[in-house]
C-alpha cells in the first residue's frame, strides 16, 4: 500500500515537473519563435467561432435561471432591485469565466488532446520533428494564444448575453424595467470586477491550452490511448479552472 | 566517406531490449537495407538516425556529425539533410498535397512562392503524381498517399534518405511501384539511402547491401546473395525457409 502510495506519488510529482519544462518552452517558443498569424487564426476561428452558439446558449440560460432563482427569494423581502447587482457581480465575477472556460475545455480542449493525440498516432508529430520543425511553435504554440485569446473574448459575451437575459427575465417576471436594471447593475460594479474576470478566463484559457496540448503531444502509440488522453484532458482542465478559480478569487479579495 | 554509422548501440523499452550493441557503417551514396521480422527494432534504427530517439548506450553519427549527443535545436540542420518516409506516411491530414510537399520548404525558408510551386511540382512529377496538388491526403489512397509522401520526403534534395517499411500495407502492383521509385530515385539523387522492411520482394527490387537484424543485433550482413546462402536459424525462419510453417 505504501510502495504504491509512494510510486503514485513520485509519477505525480514527474509528470508536474514535465509539464513545468512543457510549459516554459511552449512560453519560450511563443516569445522566439512565434507561429505564423494565419495559424493562429485558424485556431482562433476554430476555437472562438465555432464556440460560440454552445457558450452563448449556456450563458443565457444561466442568467434566466440565476434571476428566477434570486428573485424567489429577494422578492419575499421585497429587494428584487437587488437581482440585476446580485446577477450583474456573479456574471463577471464567477460564472461567466468559469462557465465559459468549463464549455470551452469540453468542446476545445478534448478536441485539441485528441487532435494532437491522434497526429502522435499516425507519426505525424515525428514526421514534423524529422523535417526539423518544432512540434511547439506549430501545434501548442497557435492553440496557446488562441486559447488565451478567445476564451476572455468569448467570457465578455457571455457576460453581457446572461446579464441580457437576466434582464429580460426580470423584466417580463417581475416587471422590473430595463432601465431600472442596467442602471442598478452598472452601479454595482467596478472596474475591478470587470478585469477580475477578464484575467481569470484568460489564465483559465492558458491552463486550457497548455494541459490539452500537453496531455495530446504525451499520448501513447495505441488507438484506444487517443480516447484517454481525450477524457483526461477535459478532466484535468475542469481541476484546473476550479483549483485556478479558487486562488485567483483568493488573491483578488486580498488586492481589493 | 560516412553516410551514418552505428556504435555499439544499444536500445531499451522498459524491460524489452530491443537493440543489444548495433555496429554498422554505411558509406555515402550507398543503398542499405535493414530486413528482420516485427519488432525486431528495424525502425528504431531508423528514429535513432533522425535524432527522434536517443540510444541508451553507444553512438549514433550522421556524416561525423554524433546526433545521439546533440540537443533538439542541433539537430535541426542534420534533419534537413534527412529524409524520412514514415510506414503510415505521416501526411498531415489538415494541409492539401501541395501543402504537405510545401511544407517542408517553406520551414526552411529562403524560397518564394514561385520557386516552392516549381519544387513541389517537380517532386510530385517525379513520383508519378501530377495535378493532385488542392486534394486532400484522406482522398487519396494509400500507394498514392505514400508517393505524396516521398514527395515531401525528397523535397529538400536530402542527402540520405530513411524509409520506414515503405511497402506496408499496399496491394503487390503499388508495393512494386514504390519499390522500384526508391531505387530509381537512389539512383538519379545518388543520396545515401536506407530500407527497413520485412518485405524480401520490395528489398530485391531495390538492392544493395543487407543488414539481417534479429535478436537486437545485425547478425548478418552482406549482398543479397550471401544472404540467401547462409544459413543461420533465425535469417532462414525469417525467409520462411526452417520449414515451420509446415
Amino acid at each position: 500500500m505504501f510502495t504504491r502510495c509512494a510510486a503514485a506519488a513520485r509519477d505525480a510529482s514527474l509528470a508536474l515537473g514535465d509539464f513545468g519544462m512543457f510549459t516554459w518552452r511552449s512560453l519560450k517558443t511563443c516569445v522566439r519563435t512565434p507561429p505564423r498569424l494565419r495559424h493562429v487564426l485558424d485556431q482562433m476561428d476554430r476555437i472562438g467561432v465555432d464556440s460560440l452558439t454552445i457558450v452563448n446558449v449556456c450563458a443565457i440560460f444561466i442568467g434566466i435561471v440565476m434571476t428566477l432563482q434570486t428573485a424567489l427569494e429577494l422578492v419575499r423581502f421585497g429587494a428584487h432591485l437587488y437581482i440585476s447587482r446580485i446577477v450583474g457581480l456573479a456574471f463577471l465575477r464567477e460564472l461567466g469565466p468559469v462557465f465559459t472556460a468549463l464549455m470551452i475545455s469540453g468542446r476545445v480542449g478534448s478536441g485539441i488532446a485528441a487532435e494532437l493525440g491522434s497526429m502522435q498516432v499516425t507519426e505525424q508529430v515525428d514526421a514534423l520533428r524529422a523535417m526539423g520543425a518544432d512540434p511547439l511553435k506549430h501545434l501548442v504554440a497557435p492553440r496557446l494564444i488562441a486559447t488565451v485569446v478567445m476564451v476572455p473574448v468569448l467570457t465578455m459575451l457571455a457576460d453581457v448575453l446572461g446579464i441580457a437575459a437576466g434582464m429580460v427575465t426580470a423584466y417580463v417576471a417581475l416587471g422590473i424595467g430595463p432601465a431600472q436594471y442596467i442602471a442598478a447593475c452598472l452601479e454595482s460594479m467596478v472596474t475591478l470586477d470587470i478585469m477580475s474576470g477578464l484575467a481569470k478566463s484568460a489564465l483559465f484559457g492558458a491552463l486550457i491550452g497548455f494541459i490539452a496540448t500537453y496531455i495530446g503531444l504525451s499520448t501513447e502509440r495505441a488507438t484506444e490511448a487517443v480516447g484517454r488522453s481525450t477524457t483526461k484532458a477535459m478532466v484535468a482542465c475542469a481541476y484546473a479552472i476550479l483549483v485556478g478559480d479558487f486562488v485567483l478569487t483568493k488573491t483578488f479579495f486580498l488586492l481589493a | 566517406m560516412h553516410g551514418f554509422r552505428f556504435v555499439q548501440v544499444h536500445k531499451s523499452f522498459g524491460s524489452n531490449r530491443v537493440l543489444r550493441g548495433i555496429d554498422l557503417d554505411v558509406a555515402q551514396g550507398e543503398c542499405v537495407l535493414i530486413i528482420g521480422g516485427s519488432g525486431s527494432g528495424k525502425s528504431v534504427m531508423l528514429k535513432l538516425i533522425s535524432g527522434l530517439l536517443a540510444p541508451d548506450r553507444g553512438r549514433v553519427f550522421v556524416w561525423d556529425a554524433e546526433v545521439s549527443a546533440m540537443h533538439e535545436e542541433d539537430l535541426v540542420p542534420v534533419r534537413r539533410r534527412v529524409g524520412m518516409l514514415f510506414q503510415s506516411g505521416a501526411l498531415f491530414d489538415s494541409l492539401s498535397v501541395f501543402e504537405n510537399v510545401a511544407f517542408p520548404l517553406r520551414e526552411q525558408g529562403g524560397r518564394s512562392e514561385e520557386e516552392i510551386k516549381a519544387v513541389v511540382e517537380e517532386k510530385l512529377n517525379d513520383v508519378g503524381l501530377t495535378g493532385i496538388g488542392e486534394r486532400a491526403p484522406s482522398e487519396l489512397s494509400g500507394g498514392m498517399r505514400k508517393r505524396v509522401a516521398l514527395a515531401r520526403t525528397i523535397a529538400m534534395n536530402p542527402a540520405i534518405i530513411l524509409y520506414d517499411e515503405p511497402t506496408a500495407g499496399l496491394d503487390p502492383a503499388n508495393a512494386k511501384r514504390i519499390s522500384l521509385l526508391i531505387r530509381n530515385l537512389h539512383a538519379k539523387l545518388r543520396c545515401t539511402t536506407c530500407v527497413v522492411t520485412h518485405d524480401m520482394e520490395c528489398a530485391r527490387i531495390v538492392g544493395g547491401r543487407f543488414a539481417f537484424l534479429a535478436g537486437g543485433t545485425i547478425m548478418v550482413e552482406g549482398p543479397l546473395e550471401d544472404i540467401e546462402k547462409n544459413d543461420t536459424r533465425e535469417l532462414r525462419a525469417f525467409l520462411g525457409w526452417d520449414g515451420g510453417l509446415e
